[in-house]
């Protein structure tokens, strides 16, 4: 009896899975290497999140609203390199920040456009975008990295806050105002609406086009932000930058609870997705695993955490 | 004429032929004989992949791993060519493992009935680690003489390649037609519900494609190592699955399932190869190539929308 309850809280508790998954990561790499469990490293992975987090922000949003983003990684090396070329016109690094940020809301608004207004699948035109931007990307800096970047610019990506570096302080702050956003806003029940019967909202009176067209305009500028942090991380803007980042994002969004036809999820699963996905990446690191085993074990994960969702879900 | 114009692949046509011209007259060594046999001579897995891309897409599915199986597929048959094992067996057992990544494709979606989207998007990165590992990251290359017949080979005057991928061709021209497998696919694709109910085991038929899909992939794979010469696990057939969706949706294909033709989508091949071939002896920067690619898919579902909602105009009079 007593265990039939144990296993029925479990199910019934996706976050306790999900935080017991975590610990387990955790107490496993503190023992397979002696490096893992140290501040430093711990801070370390906590700046490294920072860009796989931005990006599941609106990621988990659009997930729950029953679309999906692919594009996200080619928007990142788009607005960065957006970013480096307008700084190598000699404008002021904060100009192009911003720069780089509208380069990303207009990709993103031009996903929105074809997908909410027209009514085109997520997949294949964020498929096409993915595509296209990257080959974009190889157009405008051709294949070689711009860095040089002022100091102060460095501040956003680098510096520490005591122990605690900045970007992870912006992650954190994010992730609060989004959580708030998605528990008290009205907006956020829409977005679940439409997640579970999008006819219902439409006939409610709600402009799901809109909702729809914001939630990727919304994912344009946080790819954009993650590449910006990404850029005054790694200190260069590189063609290359956020290739596959969409698969860790659709992972930890995935393994953090948010179901993959819409209507169900919280950005509090998400982190925990997250941390389980960072920490599981840094341990390997350590550990020496190739980043293309990597991409295996992430894979298995992904199919892990969808497989199961079936069986918890309707 | 009016016939013509209401056929499926029309537009296709008219576009191929639009661009063929263009090219013509901004490029001198475009239009020719030579040039098209290179063309076609390139696109040779891609042909053969987007047969089964084709399946997939008919269903409703889409395959993001084709690109991944494809790597895994040439690795292993050069692992298995450079352990000495004799040319036919190793092509044959290559296909094999084709047979296997469909499988495994198949039984998540089929059984275990995870989105499409999210299996192959996990194997595409499974299969390319896999095929990174075994072959220990180093290019594959030496392979013995009599395997280059596969890839450079000729059979009655015909190259070998340009054989086998008319044969498969035809196969599934007349299979996706005529034979009771072919028409469930349209079936599933154009109503899955109905299908169910008219008592097609829709399961089934998902694991068949997939493995179908994979079996063609293995062949193209086992060509392209033959005609590269060598391979490298890790970009080896990186960019095929994009390509060769944006083949099969611009050659009519409807990415929601039960519209499509082979012979569309192997327009939609010759398409983008002209494209492709096109934009180089144009001299245009390569770079552009990948845009082009991902303008072409957005292009393409952008007829593609626009098709079904012109098909949908008169019904939705009557839903509303």
């Amino acid at each position: 009896m007593n265990a039939w309850t144990s296993r029925l809280s479990l199910r019934s508790n996706t976050l306790l899975v999900q935080l017991i998954v975590l610990f387990f990561i955790l107490v496993l790499f503190s023992i397979l290497s002696p490096y893992f469990l140290s501040v430093s490293n711990f801070m370390n992975v906590f700046n490294q999140m920072v860009e796989i987090g931005l990006i599941a922000i609106p990621m988990t949003m659009i997930i729950i609203s029953g679309a999906m983003d692919l594009s996200v990684g080619s928007m990142l090396a788009f607005s960065a390199v957006c970013m480096g070329v307008a700084f190598e016109q000699g404008l002021n690094i904060w100009i192009c920040v911003a720069i780089g940020l509208i380069a990303g809301m207009l990709c993103g608004a031009l996903n929105g456009y074809l997908i909410a207004r027209h009514r085109m699948q997520a997949i294949v035109v964020t498929i096409g975008m993915l595509v296209m931007l990257r080959g974009l990307v190889y157009v405008i800096n051709e294949g070689r990295p711009i860095s040089g970047f002022p100091d102060g610019f460095y501040f956003l990506g680098q510096q520490y806050i005591g122990v605690v570096p900045f970007n992870a302080i912006v992650l954190m702050i994010m992730f609060l105002l989004a959580h708030f956003f998605m528990k008290k806003t009205r907006f956020s029940t829409y977005i679940y609406g439409i997640g579970n019967n999008e006819e219902v909202v439409r006939y409610s009176g709600i402009s799901v086009v809109r909702v729809r067209f914001i939630l990727f305009v919304l994912s344009g500028f946080f790819s954009a932000l993650a590449g910006v942090f990404l850029v005054s991380r790694l200190a260069s803007a590189e063609a290359t930058s956020g290739t596959n980042i969409e698969l860790d994002v659709i992972t930890a969004t995935l393994i953090g609870g948010t179901h993959i036809f819409g209507g169900r999820g919280s950005l509090a699963g998400t982190f925990v997705g997250l941390l389980i996905i960072v920490f599981l990446r840094n341990g390997l690191n350590l550990m020496g695993v190739s980043v293309l085993y990597q991409a295996v074990i992430l894979g298995a994960l992904l199919l892990l955490a969808v497989g199961n969702q079936k069986f918890n879900g309707a | 004429m009016k016939r013509l114009l209401n056929m499926h692949e029309a537009p296709i046509i008219i576009f191929t032929i639009i661009v063929t011209l263009a090219f013509s007259l901004y490029s001198s060594g475009f239009f020719g004989i030579d040039n098209l046999q290179m063309i076609l001579d390139q696109n040779i897995s891609m042909f053969i992949v987007a047969i089964g891309m084709t399946m997939v897409i008919l269903l409703g599915g889409i395959d993001l791993s084709v690109g991944s199986v494809l790597a895994v597929t040439a690795t292993s048959v050069g692992l298995f060519l450079s352990h000495g094992i004799h040319p036919w067996v190793a092509a044959l057992m290559g296909i094999g493992i084709g047979v296997l990544c469909g499988m495994v494709n198949g039984f998540f979606i089929a059984y275990v009935k995870i989105p499409d989207i999210i299996v192959t998007l996990a194997t595409m990165y499974i299969f390319r680690g896999i095929a990174v590992g075994i072959s220990g990251g180093t290019w594959m290359t030496n392979f013995p003489a009599g395997f280059r017949f596969f890839g450079q080979g000729t059979l009655f005057g015909l190259s070998f390649p340009l054989l086998v991928a008319i044969v498969l061709i035809a196969i599934f021209i007349y299979g996706l037609k005529f034979s009771r497998f072919g028409r469930r696919i349209y079936a599933i694709g154009g109503n899955g519900p109905a299908a169910k109910l008219a008592g097609i085991s829709v399961a089934k038929s998902k694991f068949k494609v997939y493995v179908l899909s994979g079996l063609l992939v293995g062949i193209a794979a086992v060509i392209f190592a033959s005609k590269v010469g060598s391979v490298q696990a890790s970009t080896a057939g990186n960019s095929l699955a994009f390509e060769v969706m944006a083949a099969v949706l611009i050659g009519g294909g409807s990415i929601f399932g039960g519209i499509g033709t082979i012979a569309g989508t192997m327009l939609g091949v010759l398409f983008m190869g002209i494209i492709k071939n096109g934009l180089i002896i144009s001299k245009v920067s390569p770079f552009w190539v990948d845009a082009t690619t991902g303008f072409l898919i957005i292009l393409a579902i952008s007829i593609n929308t626009l098709q079904r909602y012109r098909q949908n105009k008169g019904k939705e009079g009557d839903l509303v």
